[in-house]
């Protein structure tokens, strides 16, 4: 590089840097509005610790394979929980007893690159779009909570977050889908041509012991006692392992207290001028959460939704759907100590 | 005598005597279970599978492949009656070096407690020289422990145990160095003492 054309070799210096980000989200679609946040990324990347293992020593399963209903039926449980997906016509279950183990599967479907994700430790169950890439455990955490890392970038990622909080792409946010936290028993009844996710991982593993405790009854570290691992906030307006249902917003991050809900099934609550409305979904034991700006009401008949003209299941009310998902309240108060609680 | 003739011939003291043999036989296979039963190799449990053999897509791959420091990725799963062990060979050298230690270091101190209660004033130090090696099997338990005692994990725990491991070794091999020097050095001056009552008197040379 010449003395006398130093503006040459900076230009192309910034174009293979240009280059390589775009190639980096291309390997990695991220949103086009990040996911709001309590804190500075900053503060959250020098939150994280070391969860005790090295990176990929809890190994993320990356050629996964299947089994049907009928095969899967052999060593799973009606009681078992299991995450479930759906693209179109197509349903997958992944068991919370293989992925306690890994806690992420790097998979595909509908023609699509998706990993999903499980933490032991808050309860959280999300699904993301990988594109090209794919995700692994860095064996750190911050609130006790899953840092993933991609394999194109090698970006941190929170979990819960979804967001990247160190590396070359801080502060995005990935593209988030529905992961439903169930039961077998009532996965395999909604979509009884569903595939699950096969014990056959690469790896060996005792599937049928969990080494945190059980959910069916829940038992060990998921009933009782605090984080294991000290987190950003503490709000001790629920038990630190009481299930809530969240969902982040431009206006904010409310929390629905799930065995409240499973009583009242329905529940509205207005933040910053928006009303968000939660339903209960019985036949897979969730809470679906939407957008309710014309604060439109709903009665609760036959396991329907009835406006008073039509009866909607819970799952297709004729509201904007949030992606919300279930978390252990400590987690979720820690990551958003604004939080707005419905009990 | 130099220290290896001194450390052979208290391992020859330990495999000679009846008591000490059958602890390091007894400690070594027990001690192993345990161990893997603490790091998660071996489930007990009360169902009852058929005896079989599940091998992994790539044993040769994952031989040594880590999970955490001294901790290695199992080639097969093996379901027994009433255990399912998750078959690492490396870990499983790890747990019988650190048994066959254990069961040493435990065989010497115990021989020394016996010979210590003969003569009395020497049960104290007996049993001071037997602390160490009691002490380093006890890294390797320290996870048992906890969950014996239903303890959470914190950060600073569990980084520490990663490095329990390479810690119990160092302070087993260091005992057994010890207990076996003393071993050799008090089997020397009881020959010599025996050579000495066998030599006829007026044989003394100036």
């Amino acid at each position: 590089m010449s003395a006398r054309h130093p503006s040459i070799g900076y230009s192309l210096a910034v174009l293979f840097m240009l280059f390589s980000a775009s190639q980096s989200l291309a390997d990695l679609p991220t949103r086009d509005a990040d996911v709001p946040l309590a804190y500075p990324v900053e503060r959250l990347a020098s939150a994280a610790i070391s969860g005790g293992v090295p990176i990929d020593g809890i190994p993320s399963i990356d050629e996964p394979q299947f089994l049907s209903t009928e095969e899967a039926d052999r060593y799973l449980s009606p009681d078992d929980v299991v995450f479930g997906v759906t693209v179109g016509d197509e349903a997958k279950a992944y068991p919370q007893r293989v992925l306690v183990w890994h806690e992420i599967v790097n998979d595909s479907m509908g023609g699509e690159n998706i990993s999903v994700t499980y933490c032991p430790l808050t309860g959280t169950a999300l699904g993301f779009r990988r594109g090209k890439t794919s995700l692994g455990v860095s064996g750190d955490l911050v609130n006790s909570n899953l840092i993933m890392y991609d394999r194109a970038t090698n970006s941190r990622w929170s979990q819960v977050l979804g967001t990247a909080i160190s590396g070359p792409l801080k502060g995005q946010s990935l593209q988030e889908f529905p992961l439903l936290w169930t039961t077998w028993q009532q996965w395999k009844e909604k979509y009884p041509d569903t595939k699950v996710l096969s014990r056959t991982t690469g790896y060996a593993r005792n599937y049928f012991s969990d080494p945190y405790g059980g959910y069916a009854p829940r038992s060990g570290y998921y009933a009782s006692g605090g984080p294991t691992f000290p987190t950003l906030y503490e709000d001790s307006r629920l038990e630190p392992k009481e299930v809530v249902v969240g969902v982040r917003s431009a206006e904010g991050a409310i929390a629905f207290k799930k065995s409240a809900l499973r009583q009242s099934l329905m529940a509205h609550h207005e933040l910053n001028g928006m009303t968000f409305t939660a339903v209960y979904d019985a036949s897979l034991d969730i809470v679906r959460i939407y957008l309710n700006p014309e604060r439109s009401t709903f009665k609760h008949e036959d396991g329907q939704f009835y406006d008073g003209g039509q009866r909607w299941p819970a799952d297709q009310l004729p509201l904007q759907a949030l992606n919300a998902f279930e978390a252990m309240w400590f987690a979720w108060a820690a990551f958003y100590p604004e939080t707005r609680l419905h009990e | 005598m130099s220290e290896t003739a001194h450390w052979r011939a208290a391992l020859r003291g330990v495999v000679h005597d009846g008591q000490s043999r059958h602890i390091v036989v007894w400690c070594t296979p027990l001690y192993a279970i345990l161990y893997l039963w603490a790091i998660g190799d071996i489930h007990f449990h009360s169902w009852l599978p058929e005896l079989s053999v599940i091998w992994t897509e790539d044993p040769v791959g994952l031989l040594f492949q880590q999970r955490n420091l001294f901790y290695f990725e199992g080639i097969a799963i093996i379901n027994f009656p009433i255990a399912t062990y998750l078959f690492s060979p490396t870990n499983l050298v790890i747990a019988l070096l650190l048994a066959v230690l254990v069961g040493l270091n435990l065989a010497i101190s115990w021989k020394r407690i016996r010979q210590a209660g003969r003569h009395r004033g020497q049960s104290s130090a007996a049993l001071l020289v037997s602390i160490p090696a009691l002490l380093a099997g006890t890294t390797c338990s320290a996870p048992v422990i906890l969950v014996l005692l239903g303890i959470q994990a914190s950060a600073a725990v569990l980084a520490f145990f990663s490095v329990l491991v390479p810690i119990a070794l160092v302070l087993l091999i260091g005992a057994l160095m010890f207990n076996l020097s003393h071993e050799g050095l008090k089997h020397e001056r009881s020959e010599e003492g025996g050579r000495a009552e066998q030599e006829p008197p007026g044989i003394h040379t100036q």
